[in-house]
C-alpha cells in the first residue's frame, strides 16, 4: 500500500484527534493515526515529538508519567478542556473544506455555467 | 499563554529534568518500536537498527522539542554570552580599552545625572505628589514671580477656592538662633496648615496643627539636621527653649531626616508665620518673599484654579510697582526642589553641560566602534565558517552584538563604581562653600534611578557601537546565501570610510572640549591677575538689616577688628545700585553705593585728589566721593573737584534725596562688582551714617579672618542686636564664589578635554596599527620593489595626519561658535586667546600624531619576504 504525506499543518488536528480518544503515549498516537489511515498516512516519526511538546506548551494537551502496557515507564498525554475546542473548532473547518473541496472538484460544466 | 510561559519556566529552572525527561521519552519510542518489529518477524539486531532510522536523527529532534518548549532563544543567549565572554578573555588590550573608554565616559555622565536627579528630579517625599501644585504668577512683561508679596499670598488663602485640597504658604528666612550654639540658620515661617496638607509627620513630637495653635506659646518645629546642629543631638529635645531672633520658642517636634523641605535650601527650623510676623523683625527690603503651594482635588484642572485666583490678585494691581504688576496666576504641577524659575533656569545651564558631557560618550562611542569594526574585520574568516555551516545572518548580528551589550554592561558597572565614588568629593567641590556660608544644601546620593540611566547609556552605546559594525561585518550574507564575490572589497572600502569619519569625528570633539577647558581655564586665570585695589583677605562683610552705631561701637571693641564702616553693598558682591544722575546736559547711569565716613579707612582707600567722606557729611551733606574713572568719563581731562552731580528722584535708596551733590574727592578705582570685568566703570560714595535703613552692611578689617575670629564677630552681634539676623561674608569667600563658575567649568572641561583626547589618541594608536597589519602585502610589495621603510611609514601616517588634519579644522571653528554662544550669557567672557586656539590645537595634533607614529613605524620591521609568504 502506498503511503502518502501529510498535508502541512494537518499534524496537530491528528495528534490532537488521536489523543481524544484517551490517554496515550508518543508512540501510541504514532500507531493509532497509522491503524486509523490503514497506513495511508506516513508521519515522520521525529516529528511528533516537538508536535506534542507544541500542544501541551499551548495549553491543548496535559501529560503526565505512567507505565505503558509493557510496564515500562512512558510519558501519556491527555486533552485538556481547551484541547477539546481546538479539536472541535479544526474538525468544523476541516469538514467545511473537504465538502468545499469535494464539491469543487466533483463539479460538472453544467453546474459551474448554470 | 500562562501554561507557556509555566511549562518554560520549569523547563528552564529544571534543565537537567527536562533534558533526561526528552531522553526517556525518545527511549521509550525506540524500544516499543524495536519490539514491535520483532513481534513483526524482525531480528532482533535489524529490528533496533530500523526503529533508529525510522526515529531518523534524535539530536535534531531534541532541539526541535527545545525550540518548541522556547529555550532555543535561552540556549543561543548563553552560549553567545560564553563566547563573547571568552573573546574578551582572550584579548585583554581590547577588553580592558573598551571598558575603561567606555566606562568613564558612562561615569561622567552618570556624576551629571546624579546631580540633576538630586536637585531637579528627585521630589521631597511628599503622598498624593501628582496633586501637588506651585501657585506662581506671571507680570505684564511675561515674566514669570515664584513668590508673592505678603498681602497677595494672604488673598490667595483667604477661603481657598474648591478645586484645592488646600493651600499652604511659606517664607525662606535667615534668623539669628541661640540655642546649645548661637549662629545665623535657614528656617521658614509656614501657615499653620503646613505640615498637615503635606502630609509629613514628626518622628518626635508633633507638628502645627492648624486652628489649635495659640500665640501664647510658640513653639517650633525642627529639622532632624537642626536637631542635630542646634540641641547637640539632645535625647529629649521636646519642650527645650530656642531663642530665635529674640524670642523664646519651645521646641513642640522634630521632622525625619527624611524631610528638610520643599527647596534645595535645607531648613534647620520651621516656625509659625503668625508668630513670625508678630516678632516685626526688619526685611531686606525685597516684596516678593513668600511661596504658594498647594494640592488640587482629585478631577480638578489647574485651569480652572488659575481662574479662581486670578482675580483675587489682580485688584492689587494699581498700587503696586510696574514690574509687581501682574496679568495672571499660573498653577502648575510641581517637581522636585527646585522652583519653576530655578528648573528653567537649571535646564538652560544644564544644556551646554550635557552636551559637553555626551560629546564625552559620542567620543567613547565613536572610538568603540571603530575598535569594534575592526576587531570584528578579523574575524571574517571565521563568520564565513559559520555562515557555511548555516548559521543565518540574524545568529551572526545577534552574537557580534552580545560581545558589545556585555562589554557596555559590564562598562556600567564598573562606571557606576566610579560615580559613586566620585560624587560625594565632586558635590563637595561644587558645593561646599555654600555649606562654609552656612546654607545646607540637600543631599546627592546615586540611587536606582542613577543607576537605571547609566545602564540605559551603556546599552544605547552598545547599540550604536556594536550595531553598525555588526551589520556592516555581515553584510555579505545579506541576501542569506554566500558571499557575493568581489563584495570583500567593496565592504572593506566602506569600513574604512566608516572607520575615517568615526576618527574624524572623535578628534572634533576633543579639540572642542579642551579648547573650551583652556579658555575657562584662561578666563578663572584672569581673577587671580586682576588687582581688586584692596585686600580681600582682612575684610569680612557683616551683613545685618539695619546696623546701628551700637553695633558698630561693639565690633570695633573686638580685639580681633582693627576697623569698620557702613556701607549699603559689599565689593565683590555686586556693583552697587545703579543711579541715573545729570551732569550739566548730559545724563547717565552710574553704579553708586551709601557709606559712612569710616568706609575708607576700613577699606584702606585712599583720595586721589580732594578728601574722602567725613563725619560731618554723613548728616545729609549734599557732597559725593567718585572714582577715577567716574572723573574720566563725566569730566574728560578736567578737574572734577568742585563738579556738580545732580540725582533726580530714584528707589534704590530711601535716604538719598533728589539735588545736587558736589563732588569732593576722587577715589582709586577698585573691582567691586563681577572680578572678571576688571575695575568698575563708575562708582558714586554718597555719604550716610550707621542707623540709615540703606546701610545694610558693616565692612570690618580684621587681623585674622580665623573662625575663632568669625565667632567672635557673630557672638558680639548677637550682644549688639540679639533680634537681628548677622550673617557673615568674608570677601576671599565672596572672590571665591565669582570665580567659582569658572574653575568648575575649567575643571570639568578640561576632565572631559583631557579624556576625550586620551580616548582619540588611543584610537588613533589602534587605527594605525590596524592599517599597517591591513596593507602588510602591500607595504611587503612595495618594500620589495625598493621603497625605503621610512618612506612607508610616512606614508601611513600620512592618512593619519589628514585625519588629524580635518579634524583641527572642523574642530576650531566648532569651538569657536560654542565659546561664542557661551559667552552671550556674559560680555565679561573673554571668548579668544591666543593659548587656546593655537597652542591647544597644536598640541592636540602632535600628541595625535604621536599615536600614529608609533604604530606606523612598524612597517620597518616587516619582512617583505614574510608579508608576500602570508597570504
Amino acid at each position: 500500500m502506498s503511503q502518502s504525506s501529510l498535508l502541512p499543518g494537518t499534524l496537530d488536528l491528528l495528534v490532537l484527534k488521536a489523543v481524544s480518544l484517551g490517554a496515550e503515549h508518543g508512540y501510541g498516537v504514532l500507531l493509532r493515526i497509522q491503524r486509523a489511515s490503514r497506513g495511508t498516512l506516513a508521519i515522520e516519526q521525529g516529528a511528533l515529538y516537538p508536535a506534542l511538546f507544541r500542544l501541551e506548551s499551548q495549553g491543548y494537551i496535559d501529560a503526565e508519567w505512567g507505565v505503558s502496557e509493557n510496564n515500562r515507564k512512558a510519558k501519556f498525554y491527555t486533552l485538556t478542556r481547551s484541547g477539546r475546542a481546538r479539536l472541535n473548532k479544526d474538525l468544523g473547518e476541516w469538514n467545511r473544506l473537504v465538502e468545499a473541496m469535494g464539491a469543487v472538484l466533483g463539479a460538472t460544466r453544467a453546474e459551474v455555467l448554470a | 499563554m500562562s501554561t507557556r510561559l509555566k511549562l518554560w519556566w520549569k523547563a528552564l529552572t529544571q534543565r537537567r529534568r527536562f533534558e533526561a525527561e526528552l531522553e526517556a521519552e525518545l527511549a521509550f519510542h525506540l524500544e516499543a518500536r524495536r519490539e514491535d518489529l520483532i513481534a513483526q518477524g524482525m531480528a532482533p539486531e535489524l529490528a533496533q537498527r530500523q526503529a533508529r532510522i525510522e526515529l531518523g536523527a534524535k539530536e535534531l529532534h531534541r532541539d526541535a522539542c527545545r525550540r518548541a518548549r522556547g529555550l532555543d532563544f535561552v540556549d543561543n543567549l548563553q552560549r553567545d554570552l560564553r563566547y563573547a565572554l571568552r573573546g574578551l578573555v582572550r584579548n585583554p588590550g581590547y577588553s580592558v580599552t573598551a571598558l575603561g573608554v567606555l566606562g568613564i565616559a558612562i561615569a561622567a555622565n552618570a556624576v551629571l545625572f546624579a546631580l540633576f536627579n538630586a536637585y531637579a528630579l528627585r521630589s521631597p517625599p511628599l503622598e498624593r505628589i501628582e496633586r501637588w501644585v506651585s501657585v506662581d504668577s506671571q507680570n505684564q512683561q511675561a515674566r514669570l514671580l515664584d513668590k508673592w508679596t505678603p498681602d497677595d499670598a494672604d488673598a490667595l488663602l483667604r477661603d481657598v477656592p474648591s478645586m484645592f485640597e488646600g493651600l499652604y504658604a511659606f517664607r525662606g528666612l535667615r534668623l539669628p538662633v541661640q540655642a546649645a550654639v548661637t549662629r545665623t540658620v535657614s528656617a521658614e515661617s509656614v501657615t499653620d496648615n503646613y505640615f498637615e496638607l503635606l502630609g509629613v509627620h514628626a518622628t518626635r513630637g508633633r507638628t502645627f496643627r492648624s486652628g489649635r495653635e495659640s500665640a501664647a506659646e510658640p513653639g517650633v518645629v525642627l529639622s532632624d539636621l537642626g536637631w542635630r546642629r542646634l540641641t547637640n543631638s539632645d535625647p529629649d529635645p521636646i519642650g527645650l527653649r530656642v531663642n530665635v531672633a529674640g524670642r523664646s520658642f519651645d521646641v513642640i517636634g522634630v521632622m525625619p531626616p527624611e524631610f528638610t523641605g520643599l527647596t534645595v535650601n535645607s531648613s534647620l527650623l520651621w516656625l509659625r508665620e503668625a508668630d513670625y510676623r508678630a516678632m516685626n523683625l526688619a526685611r531686606d527690603g525685597h516684596p516678593l518673599e513668600i511661596d504658594v503651594g498647594g494640592f488640587l482635588r482629585e478631577g480638578a484642572s489647574g485651569a480652572e484654579a488659575v481662574a479662581a485666583l486670578t482675580p483675587r490678585v489682580l485688584a492689587g494691581n494699581a498700587a503696586r510697582d510696574e514690574w509687581l504688576q501682574l496679568s495672571t496666576v499660573r498653577v502648575e504641577p510641581r517637581r522636585g526642589f527646585l522652583r519653576s524659575d530655578e528648573r528653567a533656569e537649571i535646564i538652560l545651564l544644564g544644556i551646554p553641560v550635557g552636551i559637553a558631557f555626551a560629546m564625552l560618550l559620542m567620543v567613547a562611542a565613536a572610538n568603540l566602534a571603530n575598535l569594534v569594526l575592526a576587531r570584528f574585520a578579523a574575524r571574517q574568516r571565521e563568520l564565513a565558517v559559520r555562515v557555511a555551516v548555516g548559521a543565518p545572518r540574524r545568529r551572526l548580528v545577534a552574537q557580534l552584538m552580545t560581545e558589545s551589550v556585555l562589554l557596555a554592561t559590564i562598562a556600567a558597572g564598573f562606571g557606576y563604581l566610579v560615580a559613586w565614588l566620585a560624587l560625594k568629593p565632586l558635590n563637595g567641590a561644587l558645593f561646599g562653600l555654600m555649606g562654609e556660608l552656612g546654607y545646607d544644601m540637600i543631599d546627592v546620593a546615586v540611587d536606582a534611578r542613577v543607576l537605571l540611566y547609566g545602564l540605559a547609556l551603556s546599552l544605547l552605546a552598545a547599540l550604536t557601537f556594536g550595531g553598525v559594525p555588526a551589520l556592516l561585518a555581515t553584510a555579505p550574507w545579506r541576501r542569506g546565501g554566500a558571499a557575493q564575490p568581489g563584495m570583500g572589497a567593496l565592504q572593506r572600502a566602506g569600513q574604512s570610510r566608516l572607520r575615517g569619519v568615526l576618527m574624524v569625528a572623535q578628534l572634533v570633539a576633543s579639540v572642542v572640549l579642551l579648547v573650551i577647558a583652556s579658555l575657562a581655564a584662561s578666563n578663572a586665570q584672569r581673577a587671580e591677575q586682576v588687582a581688586l585695589g584692596y585686600d580681600p583677605t582682612r575684610l569680612i562683610a557683616v551683613k545685618t538689616p539695619t546696623p546701628t552705631p551700637a553695633l558698630a561701637t561693639e565690633l570695633r571693641g573686638l580685639p580681633q577688628v582693627e576697623a569698620a564702616g557702613g556701607t549699603s553693598s559689599v565689593f565683590l558682591m555686586g556693583a552697587g545700585a545703579p543711579l541715573e544722575v545729570r551732569v550739566g546736559e548730559r545724563s547717565d547711569v552710574l553704579a553708586a553705593r551709601r557709606v559712612d565716613a569710616a568706609y575708607f579707612d576700613t577699606m584702606q582707600l585712599e583720595a586721589l585728589r580732594g578728601r574722602a567722606l567725613r563725619r560731618s557729611d554723613e548728616s545729609g551733606h549734599a557732597v559725593v566721593a567718585i572714582s577715577r574713572r567716574t572723573a574720566e568719563r563725566l569730566w574728560p581731562g578736567e578737574d572734577a573737584l568742585g563738579r556738580l552731580i545732580e540725582v533726580g528722584e530714584q528707589r534704590n535708596f530711601a535716604g538719598l534725596h533728589p539735588g545736587r551733590y558736589e563732588v569732593v574727592g576722587v577715589i582709586e578705582d577698585v573691582v567691586g562688582g563681577w572680578y572678571v570685568g576688571g575695575v568698575d566703570a563708575s562708582a558714586l560714595y554718597f555719604p550716610a551714617a550707621l542707623g540709615d535703613p540703606d546701610l545694610g552692611n558693616v565692612m570690618l578689617r580684621v587681623r585674622d579672618a580665623s573662625p575663632v575670629a568669625q565667632e567672635a564677630i557673630r557672638a558680639a552681634c548677637a550682644r549688639a542686636a540679639p533680634t537681628q539676623t548677622c550673617e557673615l561674608m568674608p570677601l576671599t569667600s565672596a572672590f571665591r564664589f565669582q570665580r567659582m563658575p569658572f574653575v568648575i567649568a575649567s575643571s570639568v572641561s578640561a576632565a572631559l578635554g583631557w579624556t576625550a583626547l586620551g580616548i582619540s589618541c588611543l584610537g588613533l594608536y589602534g587605527l594605525v596599527s590596524y592599517l599597517v597589519l591591513q596593507k602588510r602585502r602591500e607595504i611587503g610589495v612595495r618594500l620589495a620593489l625598493g621603497a625605503s621603510s621610512a618612506r612607508v611609514a610616512r606614508q601611513m601616517l600620512r592618512q593619519a595626519a589628514r585625519q588629524v588634519g580635518l579634524g583641527l579644522a572642523l574642530g576650531l571653528p566648532l569651538a569657536f561658535g560654542v565659546s561664542r554662544l557661551v559667552a552671550s550669557v556674559s560680555e565679561q567672557i573673554r571668548v579668544f586667546d591666543l593659548v587656546s586656539f593655537a597652542l591647544v590645537p597644536l598640541l592636540l595634533g602632535a600628541l595625535a600624531l604621536l599615536a600614529a607614529w608609533i604604530p606606523a613605524r612598524r612597517t620597518a620591521a616587516i619582512a617583505p619576504t614574510v608579508a608576500l609568504r602570508e597570504e
